[in-house]
């Protein structure tokens, strides 16, 4: 043990933790045995996909278990056991000592309240009487340490602020009482990439001013790795590989850190493939006999599906449960010779053919002057064959732009072609509005709400099916299933019954059933986990392939747009600023908010540092 | 080692979906069977509702009447049983023509919106600006109408909270991905309305029938209560309540049975109803 993370110096000591709750009746565990370790000014990240129960972790430490749930073990903070600890007691050592930042900056802040009352709320006048001015004195104090100057966001509602000013907000109220651990779930995964930046070198700021500790529960491995010192990775309730940010990134150890770094598209080259990590995280309940990852694994063998395997130390601060950890270590290297796709090899586009067709299209909403100003004015084209990216962030009208292409709504102004058909034009025919849906389909973001919860997968595919022209390829629910990768049983399923990447694929198939020879995808991937995200991006490519499919693809992550696009279009408030082909934008751009965007990756964090500070190494 | 700490969330919440029938709703459910078995077969029932004997006047209940009464000498349970056809036909119906009104206008507001919601919205909110019962109480009393026109005229008011209630659900689907895949692909919006929006509605509609049916088998039987329903000398649980009041201490069953009747059956309507609620939104859960 390294001085790092002795028990000593540990401002949060985790140990032996477990937590049940039910499912259909019967006790299941839902983390096993964690062990945790949090020194007084550190940053450590708890990372797993959905499932991994990182989140009920963190939340079993601050007594915030949903109903029906249960927590043993032990836990220390600042030597103090807070099982002796009355109910009161830990009560208000969560509001002063243990702060949280939850995901969701729209329900985190209450509606009704103005931000200044909100975090005046959080200053506790324990042994001290705070006068109404002293406190409000206090919370404009606060909003100045998370950046926020002006001091009239203290007399503003939440709903009048940007997301990124509420992270602010609620991180300024959390850090009132001045805690000396802050737990952040998920702090950025709601936020523009620009503004995840901020908030992430905000944490980082906070923690360096107040000496303040860090837990960061994140599904972003780059996140994590871009701001902690430490970083734990939980898979289906235990944690299987904990160390150095540096150890882990660089020579992961354990087969499923190594495959989540291979599934996570890279940011600087295309790759031929993503790593297709097969399955899914095992439901609590549902675990595996022995190793939990090994029904996944490469490197499984009989010896991995007997027993549990321990956490053991493979280097100092670097600890790995799995059995094969020595011996598999020199075919655990990241992106070890990455197939880079030369332009030669990007598909060509046909670009006689435009399927989609746009010039100085605008969008208004509302009339007069209260008209906001959706798309400005946009010019793109997509021609038969070819992927086209749309970056830009929220607000910057790029879902807007692929409803009008897909008829959802129509244009103010302008000329929208979509298989030669002009939406701009007054009334269109029926054999018009055909043209239309047969050439662009589109993907919604949402895998929850993207199918009819009432409809059996076979029932939503073969509403789709009935639609298609009569004089193209009639094809049935099974076929659309299999082109999709899915069992011809899952035509009996209720969505319910379905993870959200199998819903992101029926609702691909869904859209495939028209034969369309485009398909906006607005979002699709983003909703999903790293691994399941590789599945359909993957598939994506087969289906292009296959089916000579166009994309439209609508996204704010840089990293998809490489892998998946030729050319690209960057929008900012309705406007295009930069287009080209992918790999000339991302490695040169020239407009300066694409530079920025590219900059805020947090990939690139981890390389060139948030800030400026040394790493420790082992 | 430090001392070990169990942390729990409180035991609050029932599990969702519990397997087969709770008892309390199969015994509602029974209780609701009873009066819809004397609507079918009123000849189940003993002997003549409505024949007067002045001599057995105001008797307690006994082997030859089992409830006794009334001051007219009338026998009560068989009153009861005959009844029962007014207690339900009316609330049955009122509740009926309301939910399935009130889903087409839910339909058009929330789906279509522009105009027509405008148009409808605004219809409602006048409506609701308005106490049901006093307008059925006033329109009944001057038309002199009876029965139907009360059930009508209470109909036509429950509507706004119903239309209310389907408009704001029809309208926060509506603007969900799946309706829009179905719109991107061409789907008649006839079509989309009924094999989308309303199966996703359909636990809302559920709920609302038998809310309606509920407050439908007060309503009514206030408004005989009140002399306003069925005409006098008909079998009718309200008007039974209204003219055996005054002898209660005479014969106490003949007015705490028709009072009682009312309340199992509103009661029993809502367990049963709450019940179907449950089962069929938790089977349409997202997650």
């Amino acid at each position: 043990m390294t001085s790092l993370d002795t028990t000593e110096s540990a401002v949060l000591d985790v140990a032996a933790l477990s937590i049940r709750g039910r499912r259909a009746g019967a006790e299941v565990g839902i983390v096993d045995n964690v062990a945790l370790r949090v020194a007084s000014g550190e940053a450590i990240a708890v990372v797993g996909e959905s499932g991994s129960g990182k989140s009920l972790t963190v939340r079993a430490l601050l007594d915030l278990l949903p109903p029906g749930v249960t927590a043993a073990g032990s836990i220390r903070f600042d030597h103090r056991s807070l099982g002796k600890l009355t109910a009161r007691e830990r009560h208000r050592l969560r509001g002063c000592q243990l702060a949280f930042v939850m995901q969701d900056p729209f329900t985190m802040l209450n509606p009704l309240q103005r931000c200044g009352e909100q975090i005046m709320a959080a200053l506790r006048a324990r042994d001290r009487r705070l006068t109404r001015k002293l406190c409000r004195a206090q919370a404009v104090a606060r909003l100045e340490e998370v950046g926020i100057s002006d001091p009239a966001v203290a007399d503003r509602y939440p709903f009048e602020l940007s997301g990124g000013m509420r992270q602010r907000v609620a991180i300024a109220a959390a850090i009132a009482e001045r805690p000396r651990v802050l737990v952040a779930d998920e702090p950025t995964t709601a936020l523009d990439v620009t503004t995840q930046r901020e908030i992430l070198s905000l944490l980082d700021r906070l923690r360096r001013d107040h000496g303040l500790s860090l837990v960061l529960i994140t599904h972003d491995l780059d996140v994590a790795f871009s701001v902690c010192d430490r970083v734990y990775v939980m898979y289906a309730g235990t944690v299987v590989e904990s160390g150095p940010t540096a150890a882990v990134a660089d020579r992961p150890r354990h087969p499923y850190t190594f495959s989540l770094i291979q599934a996570k598209p890279p940011l600087d080259v295309r790759v031929d493939r993503l790593l297709n990590l097969p399955g899914g995280v095992p439901s609590p309940g549902n675990w595996p006999e022995g190793c939990r990852f090994a029904p996944r694994c490469r490197w499984a063998t009989d010896e991995c599906t007997h027993e549990h395997p321990a956490l053991n130390d493979v280097a100092p601060a670097h600890q790995v449960r799995c059995v094969r950890a020595g011996e598999i270590e020199h075919e655990l290297v990241p992106r070890a010779a990455p197939t880079v796709i030369g332009s030669d090899r990007l598909a060509r586009a046909d670009e006689t053919e435009a399927l989609v067709h746009v010039r100085a299209a605008r969008k208004t909403f509302g009339t007069g002057r209260r008209a906001k100003v959706a798309v400005e004015s946009a010019d793109i084209d997509v021609f038969a064959g070819e992927s086209v990216g749309l970056v830009g962030e929220s607000g910057s009208g790029k879902t807007t732009l692929a409803r009008m292409i897909v008829g959802l709504t129509r244009p103010t102004s302008g000329e929208v072609r979509v298989g030669g058909v002009d939406l701009g034009q007054g009334k269109l025919s029926r054999a018009d509005w055909s043209m239309v849906r047969s050439t662009a389909q589109m993907a919604f973001q949402d895998p929850y709400s993207t199918l009819n919860l009432r409809l059996s997968v076979g029932d939503t595919l073969n509403e789709a099916i009935r639609l298609a022209p009569k004089d193209t390829v009639r094809r049935d629910p099974a076929e659309l299933l299999d082109l999709v990768g899915l069992p011809t049983s899952y035509q009996q399923r209720r969505p319910t019954q379905l993870s959200g990447g199998e819903r992101q694929r029926v609702a691909i198939a869904r859209a495939l059933a028209r034969n369309p020879r485009l398909i906006v995808c607005d979002e699709i991937v983003s909703a999903l986990d790293v691994s399941v995200q590789a599945h359909v991006l993957n598939l994506l490519a087969d289906l292009r392939r296959d089916l000579g499919l166009s994309y439209l693809f609508i996204t704010h992550d840089l990293a998809v747009v490489r892998q998946v696009t030729e050319r690209v279009y960057v929008l900012m408030d309705g406007r295009i600023v930069e287009q080209g082909s992918t790999p000339a934008v991302l490695d040169d751009p020239r407009d300066s908010y694409t530079k920025q965007l590219i900059r805020s990756v947090p990939a690139h964090h981890r390389r060139d540092g948030l800030v400026d500070r040394s790493r420790r190494t082992p | 080692m430090s001392t070990s700490l169990t942390l729990t969330g409180w035991r609050t919440r029932r599990p969702r979906r519990r397997p087969g029938i709770p008892v309390g709703v199969l015994i509602a459910a029974v209780l609701l069977l009873v009066p819809i078995v004397c609507v079918l077969f009123p000849s189940l029932g003993p002997g003549n509702a409505t024949r007067i004997v002045a001599s057995d006047a105001l008797l307690t209940p006994s082997a030859e009447h089992w409830l006794g009464t009334d001051s007219l000498g009338r026998d009560v349970f068989a009153r009861m049983v005959h009844g029962a056809s007014s207690a339900l036909l009316g609330p049955l119906l009122l509740a009926s023509v309301t939910v399935a009104i009130s889903t087409v206008l839910a339909l058009i507001a929330g789906y279509y919106r522009g105009w027509a919601d405008g148009v409808i919205s605004r219809f409602v909110d006048v409506l609701y600006s308005v106490p049901p019962l006093v307008v059925a109480v006033v329109l009944v009393g001057v038309l002199g109408g009876g029965f139907w026109l009360g059930v009508a005229v209470l109909t036509v008011f429950n509507l706004p909270h119903n239309v209310r209630v389907l408009r704001a659900a029809v309208e926060e689907q509506a603007q969900l991905p799946y309706i829009e895949a179905a719109k991107t692909l061409g789907t008649k919006s006839i079509r989309i309305l009924w094999r989308h929006l309303v199966p996703v509605i359909s636990p809302l509609i559920v709920a609302s029938f038998f809310l309606r049916f509920t407050y439908g088998i007060v309503d009514l039987s206030a408004l005989s209560f009140l002399g306003l329903g069925v005409p006098p000398g008909s079998t009718d649980w309200g008007r039974m309540l209204a003219e055996n009041r005054v002898t209660m201490l005479q014969n106490f069953w003949a007015t705490a049975a028709p009072g009682l009747a009312l309340i199992v059956m509103a009661v029993s309507a809502n367990i049963v109803g709450d019940w179907l609620y449950n089962r069929y939104e938790a089977a349409g859960r997202a997650r």
